[in-house]
């Protein structure tokens, strides 16, 4: 009897919980609104981001160049000192690295699909077809703020993610994903920082990627919304050209 | 939201010492080297109790410190008590030329080995001939050093290390500047030469890392490609200079890579220099670190070389370049030539602390594709050979001549 009542009371628990979460929809769209809105971001077509990045504690800093097309065309470009320049691609179904530190390489696997699904600009609009299933599991202070938690669990990947939307501002605040690659799987979280407009639409200014052992801390200074970018501006370098002759 | 406490609490190691002792720089040092290792070793065994009461007998000593110099001996107690490499105290001064300071960065062209207790010329250069033996800079004796070195060294790989960092100290000299050295020849004469030093074609630098002089030497002779460099820094230099020695041994027989003397570096630099002789992808070992663990794949390059690889090894053959020795053996793709590597391989970290000094500390351990611990063990070579002070003075250098003859061997 006691049992049973009290299965009772956690099940109405529970499901006043539930009852109290907002759907996804709702925290998408919010965070749609409050980022500038679904007309606004259908106006982004191009974006070339400048900035800086340092590796926390460790003394090395450098640039940072992000080109982005829609919808998941894009070449970052990294320039640390005493590293040399870390170039990776998508664009066309295909993920691309290149460095010195580890030569060039084809993304396969989990590690292309969530470097393509990364570099989807329209993500927020698309956001059902971009994370797959979607749902709100409770709340949490994240830097201060209280937050949604969600979790999504994107297709062709085998690791769900997480993300946190300010309730208040309906920002994106912070995801947590493992990426999974031929080095292993790697916890990776990031902390979106500073949002300020660009074209209409906010922007994170700030990224605090704490990865394994490190943290990498993106300053972003320009955004630039629709340039006119060169025509190669997304072409693949020759080594990995080179790689994608031989498949 | 483990990782982000982790990050977080990380970023408040420096504030919090600062605000418990904001005058004393010198015992905030203290505690950030205490609280690094007790947040990020790998093993929490090995900083737990233990650890703590390594605190407990330390930090009062620490108090009484008054000066960065006057707590390093105490922090290399602390870190001594770890057993394991890659964990230290770098002065401030090694980085005096980077603030404008006065840097006494060149270095002679010879080079040295300690061999039988002596510090015996292994290249020579100008009037210094191989095989010499280094006897004294100005008026400092190098045996009294070499003495020292074999004291405080727990073994013999161990002392070759110290004492070549000993005494490189001690040769070094600022570029255009010159200092008196004294040689024994090998019929016992006394040689005295001023020994020129030039600015070094190459210095580089790297995060919290002190500045490195970076040497390459590669070439194409008699049907052996030969690429040897002393440290695993500069990326785009190391590969760009790797690519064309290997574009111009399209017709070699085999190809040697010569790590003797290579004090490590980067750690991924491992992996992107196997890259031009494993054909397919791999890994050459696994790095264990308190997030987990992470392989160090080799990503084959397009125009890599797949013929005999034979790589050179000596004690001196340390850290990132024990990675790569390690992982080419355990692939079985080359064949190692040499004595047994130090054995201090773990990939480190360094941070600047508050007294100026910087720290370096290890955060993971390594495993080879083998499954074994490099980390004093070291790698042990395919054919162990040894030279000895009349190999330098006959001009043979027996480690090369035995990796020549099995490129040109049916084996």
């Amino acid at each position: 009897m006691f049992k049973k009542l009290t299965l009772t009371v956690f099940a109405s628990a529970a499901a006043l919980i539930a009852a109290n979460l907002p759907t996804p929809e709702a925290v998408f769209n919010k965070s749609i609104q409050a980022t500038g809105g679904r007309a606004n971001y259908e106006r982004v077509h191009t974006m070339l981001s400048t900035g800086s990045v340092e590796i926390a504690g460790q003394g090395m800093k450098g640039q940072i160049t992000v080109a982005a097309a829609a919808p998941d065309r894009s070449v970052t470009t990294m320039e640390f000192q005493g590293i040399g320049k870390i170039r990776t691609g998508t664009g066309d179904g295909i993920a691309w690295q290149s460095s010195a530190m580890q030569g060039p390489r084809l993304l396969d696997g989990e590690e292309r699909e969530q470097s393509l699904r990364g570099a989807r600009m329209d993500a927020m609009l698309h956001w059902r077809e971009v994370y797959g299933e979607v749902k709100v599991e409770g709340e949490d202070v994240i830097d201060g703020k209280a937050c949604w938690r969600l979790v999504v669990m994107p297709p062709k990947s085998s690791k769900p993610e997480t993300l946190w939307f300010d309730k208040e501002s309906g920002l994106l605040v912070k995801d947590a994903s493992t990426l999974v690659s031929a080095m292993g799987e790697l916890q990776i979280e990031s902390l979106y920082l500073e949002y300020k407009d660009a074209g209409g639409i906010k922007i994170p200014r700030s990224v605090r990627q704490a990865m394994g052992p490190q943290t990498l801390i993106t300053t972003i200074t320009e955004v630039k919304v629709n340039p006119d970018l060169p025509a190669d501006a997304f072409e693949a370098p020759a080594e990995i050209k080179a790689l994608l002759a031989k498949k | 939201m483990k990782t982000l406490r982790y990050v977080c609490l990380l970023a408040a190691l420096p504030a919090w010492g600062l605000a418990a002792e904001p005058e004393n720089p010198v015992l905030a040092s203290f505690d950030q080297v205490w609280n690094t290792v007790r947040q990020r070793h790998w093993d929490k065994q090995k900083v737990g109790e233990a650890w703590d009461r390594a605190r407990a007998e330390l930090r009062p000593l620490a108090e009484l410190a008054k000066s960065a110099q006057e707590v390093r001996p105490i922090l290399q107690k602390l870190l001594d008590m770890l057993g394991e490499s890659h964990f230290g105290v770098i002065p401030a001064e090694a980085y005096a030329q980077l603030n404008g300071g006065s840097a006494e960065e060149a270095e002679p062209a010879f080079d040295i080995r300690v061999l039988d207790g002596q510090a015996v010329v292994t290249r020579g250069a100008g009037d210094v001939k191989g095989g010499w033996i280094l006897e004294r800079i100005g008026e400092r004796e190098i045996a009294a050093l070499v003495a020292k070195a074999k004291a405080v060294a727990s073994g013999e790989r161990e002392a070759k290390l110290i004492g070549y960092a000993v005494i490189h100290r001690y040769m070094k000299g600022a570029p255009g500047a010159a200092k008196v050295m004294t040689f024994l020849d090998g019929e016992n004469q006394l040689h005295t030469v001023t020994v020129p030093f030039a600015a070094q074609p190459h210095m580089v630098q790297f995060g919290n890392f002190p500045p490195f002089s970076m040497e390459v030497e590669h070439a194409v002779r008699n049907g052996i490609g030969y690429f040897r460099f002393n440290t695993f820094f500069d990326p785009e230099f190391l590969q760009q200079e790797l690519s064309l020695t290997i574009a111009d041994c399209g017709d070699c027989k085999g190809f040697i890579l010569d790590l003797r003397g290579n004090m490590g570096g980067i750690v991924g630099l491992a992996a992107s220099t196997a890259a031009w002789f494993v054909p397919k992808q791999d890994k050459l070992g696994t790095v264990i670190s308190q997030t987990g663990k992470s392989n160090l794949v080799v990503f084959p390059r397009p125009n890599g070389f797949h013929g005999k690889l034979a790589v050179l090894v000596d004690a001196l053959s340390v850290s990132s370049a024990e990675f790569l020795a390690a992982g080419l053996k355990d692939l079985g793709r080359a064949r190692l030539f040499g004595e047994q590597t130090q054995g201090a391989a773990l990939p480190s970290l360094i941070e600047k602390l508050p007294d100026g000094d910087r720290f370096q500390f290890a955060v993971a351990d390594y495993i080879s594709a083998a499954g074994a611990a490099v980390e004093g063990a070291g790698v042990m070579p395919d054919v162990a050979v040894r030279p000895t002070r009349n190999d330098y003075l006959d001009g043979r250098d027996p480690v090369m001549d035995a990796a020549r003859k099995w490129i040109f061997s049916k084996e």
